[in-house]
């Protein structure tokens, strides 16, 4: 298959690059994680990258700026902060405990401060009646958050939740809770963000001990807003890896991951060049990774099988929006360095569902916004201000497909006026990124990690995709779970006197 | 290779292509079902079929097997990833075995494959795999189909096979070959097959000519049929064990009984080194066996159902399938021995304080093959990298 | 007040799975009661026979309790298309292949996986609570957690056989089969195509008379509350002003529970309804109907395909009554008995809920009949009543339920209702 190039010097022929102990496809933060933390290790690592990733910060209307990728962290893995020093490659945090304005479909609004505890008084201020169960409630689900934890994380002898709370859907535990169904629509609507199921479906549930469950900058459950969002967070982590000595290669032509016996032996490429080495980690998708640069010929059946399971068809979708002005409403204005959520009423959802699985344009349900010219000025140099929007659920659909866009800019515009009332009257210009998929509930979410990441049927091939990650915020966890194991395989390598390179 | 014991499917049990055939020779009319085909058991006598076969040559009904043609420029690679059989290796007309392995490295099944043409290949398995192919194919560009309905399958056992199908005007000079070609205007494939030790051809032809050859290979070398029983015998003695009966197939075993190549005593027919094939990671990794399939030669005329193996007094494994062998003149028998179970020396018995008889461990043809498999690959200091 | 003595079991729920779970209290050597909940599903048509160990348990055969062959279930498809299933799998293997040749082979497999997927234990974590490895075999790919389309669409290419296979398993329970973890519903095809039926109300009276036999005591006032006194005691308290207690508490199913707003726990079982009610349709002709090309099928349903299901599930949950709702039917002498298992637990109207009326009962009743007409040989004529009433609201239950009182256990959801409350009950009371 795999024919070695010929290595005349008066002809020279694809080359064949070698000297490094690991390849890192795909420059996504896990990637680039498990690239700095398998150099800190010793080894000599290459990323390439296809620059699908945003590295600069983009005008996307005359004089408006942003940056694309999640704007908040909800937890991100320490061990890579600290083994990376992400701080001094330039991580920072512009909030550390951001405040959360909810909006209900009645346009009443929920504000508590950066710790997810003291939501509970907040919302007892809004329904007294409910306070005591609420403060009850919130700290069962955050105990149980903390029990599985590790779970979350990946450990290997952790706590597993029982089947009851595997199954469980959102309506199961909290329809009929609390007097105020509102409170039940905000617990739904941070449950739901990104995720594919409906909260009458079961599994739905620990998507919120999920949510609750990490802490950022030191906080369980807490958010803090990135300075320069994603987009900076892997400006850092590239820094850190150049720091360690990783090697950056942009390309987009590698066909197909070599495989020799049971072992991964590089990358080949397009022009029948390779890049080889005994580790390739992968951050691309599964399919792409399994499918194909393995190819199923040499994935076990079942293996295959899995990898080709359907995906659900719900995405989100993250919209920049440049405003002339902020609009003129007191509670945005008070504060509009927030997190703004918007929470629908159950009728709201299940009809938002419906019409995203149909296929359909509608207004999507959830809605989370940031305001990060509030925080960086400098993202609207001109004056004016910029909201970075992420709708769900909408239905998947492709750049080529002209009418969702439109009606998609329709269902922003409703979006943004629910979380930001008056803002239509301000609107400049809107650009969204392409849509992401919806992330697996978590019960399967924890299931592909499981057969992806830990045993992807090939020594030396390592996984740190999108579905060898729990839930939607950035982590980071699987990036340092990839470079921990391929630093494992490599000691072991050198102990069996298996040569590296 | 022998039909598996699987009693999965109910209902009467249908008629082979070549039912009317056996059924008019059948004094016994003893039947079961294999695969919810009807099969033979016993014809006449199960002494007389046993000494045919192992001495001469017997006809038998093969056509309980499940066939399928894998057609398509990829079945190669879909067949090598499928199965263990070293399907890049076959030339056309020629013929190989193996084993089919689930996700974890346990046997689902034995498989055997005819490359009957260039991208054709005939791949016979002991049980229904369909859904097994339906998973593997996707994304090979081949045309799977089960053919068990539309063939006769008949098969000539014993050292005199190969004389019989000539004297019927077969063609069948090599060893190695399966032919292909025409007799008397029937389109047929030939290939060598064992049924444990006794060496045999299997002729695999069109359902609509199914009585025509076996009577003309019947009246020409005046042979006999065998049934289920007698060739039962010859499998224990040539050390096949069956599927659904001395193991379970992986793909119906319940968690813990699947059993890995090197457990069922046949590492050689999933050997590592042989191309990727699918499982063979994970039997690569395998922890130590647990278990072992063996035939332990019994003092006895009988094993009693649900025997246990004992070794000093201790239970170390349990009897899975028995026979009485003419050859040897007393019972033989496959045993699960726990891996713990070192010896030559075994006693067989109930449960409890019932009577003991002796039973050594038996080499077999299967087990002499094992045996310099597991010699040569000790010899290599990693069989599993290709020796540069 | 009136002081009663204490039970051993107190069971929610008087149907005929709660009836049958007193009566295994009781032959079991405990002492049950059964009280009245009011959330009971009003059952009518054929239901699948107990199975044989609640024939055994109960000894049913002393009760006047008669079984009749399942013969052909037919769902009719759009245009005249018919799939067929039959409780012989050999025999529904042959009808299938005149579908597709292949499916004469995949059949019979797709059931023994589906038995096995049932049998197999969840392996999850061994002893010291890690993660073990999967089953070996296929098993990967009919995990726990995959909805029913999910599996069916893995293994089958007939729209037409996915659409019977769902209407069959699924829409009794409420589900269309795109519900993660619905795959459960498919393990137990083959108890939902039992092989013997019962009349739904004859299985009611035999259950009654078994329970009264066994000896467990039926209570005729309706449940009012219930609580719980430390780790050991249920209190329920009936409107005659009775207060019954009982050490274990289940109740017949998780439907009554949750219609009654009481939590319930199904042990992790994910085929709960989500909302919605079952409506059954009493149409009465003046001659016996016959369905068209229906010979030897005993339970007809109507689905155009398997997203007919989805959309009426969507339009139960949202509250409309879907113009194509899916529905089953059988044929009792003049009578036709169907089953809508996607109506709405109530209606909404100018942005809010309402309940059912009368003029949504003759809606729904003339669509089935309309529906259920158009299967059938033009002699038998209009029927001449039409009699539509809803089943118990889930949804209500839930909004009312109470969360500081520990979860009721419940049997899983399964078509096999008496099976499941029996086999809980006899895990229960094992010590």
């Amino acid at each position: 298959m795999n024919k070695p190039a010929p290595k005349s010097l008066l002809r020279p022929g694809p080359k064949i690059e070698g000297g490094l102990d690991a390849i890192v496809l795909g420059g996504s933060p896990d990637g680039l994680a498990a690239a700095g933390l398998m150099a800190k290790g010793g080894l000599s690592v290459m990323v390439i990258e296809n620059g699908a990733v945003a590295r600069e910060r983009r005008e996307f209307a005359p004089g408006f700026f942003c940056d694309d990728g999640d704007p908040i962290a909800g937890s991100i893995d320490a061990g890579v902060v600290d083994g990376l020093d992400l701080y001094r490659h330039g991580l920072s945090f512009a909030r550390r405990r951001l405040e959360t304005l909810v909006r209900f479909s009645d346009r009443a609004t929920l504000i508590f401060g950066g710790d997810p505890s003291l939501m509970s008084e907040a919302a007892g201020a809004m329904s007294p009646l409910d306070a005591e169960r609420l403060r009850d409630f919130v700290e069962r689900v955050f105990d149980d958050a903390r029990r599985w934890g590790a779970w979350f994380a990946g450990g290997d002898r952790a706590i597993v939740p029982g089947t009851d709370d595997l199954t469980a859907s959102l309506d199961q535990r909290l329809a009929g809770r609390f007097k105020d169904v509102r409170i039940e629509d905000y617990l739904r609507a941070e449950a739901l963000l990104r995720g594919a199921l409906r909260p009458t479906e079961p599994y739905s549930w620990l998507a919120l001990p999920h949510r609750w469950a990490g802490d950022a900058a030191g906080l369980q459950a807490g958010l803090a807003a990135i300075d320069g969002g994603e987009r900076a967070l892997v400006a850092a982590l590239r820094r850190a890896c150049q720091a360690f000595g990783v090697v950056f290669r942009q390309t987009d032509r590698v066909r197909s991951a070599l495989v020799e016996w049971d072992g991964t032996a590089g990358l080949a490429l397009d022009d029948g060049g390779q890049i080889r080495a005994p580790i390739v980690v992968s951050a691309l998708s599964a399919r792409e990774s399994f499918l194909g640069l393995v190819g199923r010929a040499r994935l076990d059946i079942e293996f295959a099988n899995f990898a080709a399971a359907p995906r659900p068809r719900i995405a989100s979708v993250r919209a920049h929006v440049a405003l002339d002005a902020l609009p003129d409403e007191e509670v945005t204005l008070s504060r509009p360095d927030r997190r703004f959520i918007y929470a629908p009423s159950a009728a709201e959802t299940h009809l938002a569902w419906r019409m995203a699985l149909e296929g359909r344009a509608g207004a999507p349900a959830l809605a989370e916004a940031m305001i990060p010219s509030a925080i960086d000025p400098s993202l609207a140099p001109g004056g004016g201000a910029t909201v970075t929007m992420l709708l769900h659920p909408v239905a998947l659909y492709t750049e080529e497909d002209e009418t969702p866009r439109a009606a998609l800019e329709e269902a922003a515009a409703v979006t943004l006026d629910r979380l930001l009332p008056g803002a239509g009257l301000g609107f400049v210009a809107i650009d969204f990124e392409p849509v992401m998929p919806a992330v697996a509930p978590i019960a399967v979410a924890e299931e592909q990690r499981r057969i992806f990441a830990e045993a992807t049927g090939i020594d030396g091939l390592f996984f740190c995709g999108p579905e060898a990650q729990l839930g939607s915020r950035l982590s980071l966890a699987s990036g340092r779970r990839a470079a921990e194991r391929a630093l494992d395989f490599a000691r072991l390598s050198v102990k069996q006197g298996r040569n590296t390179r | 290779m022998i039909f598996c014991a699987a009693a999965d499917i109910a209902g009467e049990p249908r008629a082979t292509p070549l039912y009317g055939a056996a059924a008019s020779l059948s004094a016994a009319n003893s039947w079961t079902s294999v695969n919810g085909w009807a099969a033979a058991r016993v014809y006449t006598s199960v002494e007389e079929e046993y000494e045919h076969a192992a001495h001469g040559a017997a006809l038998v009904d093969l056509g309980p097997f499940c066939r399928y043609t894998v057609r398509g420029e990829s079945a190669a690679d879909l067949l090598a990833r499928l199965t263990t059989t070293p399907v890049a290796e076959l030339g056309v007309g020629e013929s190989a075995r193996g084993l089919i392995l689930d996700g974890a490295g346990a046997v689902v099944d034995f498989a055997e494959i005819a490359r009957l043409g260039g991208d054709l290949y005939l791949l016979t398995t002991t049980a229904p795999v369909d859904r097994r192919l339906q998973i593997a194919q996707r994304g090979f560009d081949v045309t799977v189909a089960n053919v068990a309905r539309d063939v006769a399958a008949l098969g000539v056992v014993g050292p005199k096979a190969r004389e019989a199908a000539s004297a019927a005007g077969f063609d069948v000079q090599s060893a190695e070959m399966a032919a292909q070609g025409r007799v008397r205007g029937v389109e047929l494939a030939v290939r060598p097959i064992n049924f444990g030790a006794a060496p045999g051809l299997e002729i695999v032809y069109p359902a609509e000519e199914a009585l025509t050859l076996w009577e003309r290979l019947r009246r020409a070398g005046n042979l006999i049929a065998a049934g289920l029983d007698a060739l039962d015998i010859l499998r224990i003695e040539g050390g096949t064990p069956r599927v659904g009966l001395d193991f379970i197939s992986a793909d119906r075993a319940r968690p813990g009984e699947a059993m890995t190549p090197i457990e069922i005593g046949l590492p050689h027919l999933a050997p590592p080194n042989r191309g990727w094939f699918s499982g063979r990671r994970a039997m690569s990794a395998a922890p130590a066996p647990e278990r072992l399939l063996a035939v332990l030669a019994v003092d006895a005329d009988e094993v009693a159902g649900a025997s246990l193996v004992f070794f000093k007094g201790a239970a170390v494994g349990r009897v899975t399938s028995a026979a009485y062998s003419p050859e040897l003149r007393r019972a033989l028998c496959f045993a699960e021995l726990g891996a713990g179970a070192v010896g030559e020396t075994f006693e067989i018995g109930r449960a409890g304080s019932g009577p003991r008889v002796g039973a050594v461990i038996r080499e077999t043809a299967e087990s002499r093959v094992a045996g310099a498999f597991r010699t040569s690959l000790k010899a290599a200091t990693d069989s599993r990298r290709p020796a540069v | 007040m009136a002081q009663r003595p204490s039970y051993d079991l107190m069971v929610i729920g008087a149907d005929a799975a709660g009836l049958a779970a007193a009566a295994a209290a009781n032959r079991l050597g405990g002492r049950a009661v059964v009280l009245r909940a009011g959330s009971e599903p009003r059952s009518a048509g054929l239901k699948p026979s107990p199975p044989n160990f609640v024939w055994r348990l109960l000894e049913l055969h002393r009760f006047e309790l008669k079984t009749v062959d399942a013969g052909l279930a037919l769902t009719h498809l759009a245009e005249g298309e018919r799939v067929p299933t039959h409780p012989d799998s050999a025999r529904t293997a042959r009808l299938l292949a005149a579908r597709d040749a292949t499916l004469e082979h995949f059949w019979p497999d797709f059931l023994q996986s589906m038995a096995r997927a049932k049998t197999a234990d969840p392996p999850q974590t061994d002893d010291k609570g890690r993660r073990v490895k999967p089953a070996s075999g296929l098993a990967l790919i009919d995990r726990p957690h995959a909805s029913a389309i999910d599996i069916l669409d893995d293994r089958f290419a007939d729209e037409g056989l996915k659409a019977h296979v769902l209407m069959t398993a699924l829409a009794p329970l409420g589900l269309a089969g795109d519900e993660p973890g619905s795959a459960a519903a498919l393990f137990d095809f083959e108890a939902a195509a039992a092989p013997r039926r019962v009349d739904a109300e004859a299985l009611q009276e035999a259950l009654t008379a078994a329970a009264k036999d066994a000896g467990a005591i039926i209570e005729d006032a309706l449940l009012v509350s219930l609580t719980r006194e430390g780790e050991r005691l249920w209190i329920a308290r009936l409107e005659d002003g009775a207060e019954i207690r009982a050490v274990r508490a289940i109740a017949s199913s998780a439907l009554v529970a949750e219609a009654a707003g009481i939590l319930a726990d199904a042990g992790g079982s994910p085929l709960r309804r989500q909302g919605g009610v079952e409506a059954t349709i009493r149409l009465r002709y003046a001659k016996k109907p016959r369905v068209k090309s229906g010979e030897g099928a005993q339970t007809h349903h109507i689905v155009t395909d398997k997203r007919a299901l989805a959309r009426a599930r969507d339009a139960m949950l949202e509250g409309r009554i879907d113009d194509a709702m899916p529905m089953s039917f059988e044929v009792r002498g003049r009578e036709i008995v169907a089953r809508a298992p996607f109506a709405p637990a109530s209606i909404r109207e100018n942005g809010g809920m309402r309940d059912w009326t009368g003029q949504d009962l003759q809606i729904l009743g003339r669509a089935a009949a309309a529906a259920i007409g158009r299967r059938l040989d033009q002699a038998a004529g209009a029927p001449q009543s039409v009699d539509a009433v809803i089943g118990p609201d889930v949804a209500a239950g839930l909004r009312k339920r109470d969360f500081s009182l520990c979860a009721l256990p419940v049997p899983a959801p399964c078509v096999d209702a008496v099976g499941a409350a029996t086999s809980l009950v006899m895990k229960l009371m094992r010590p």
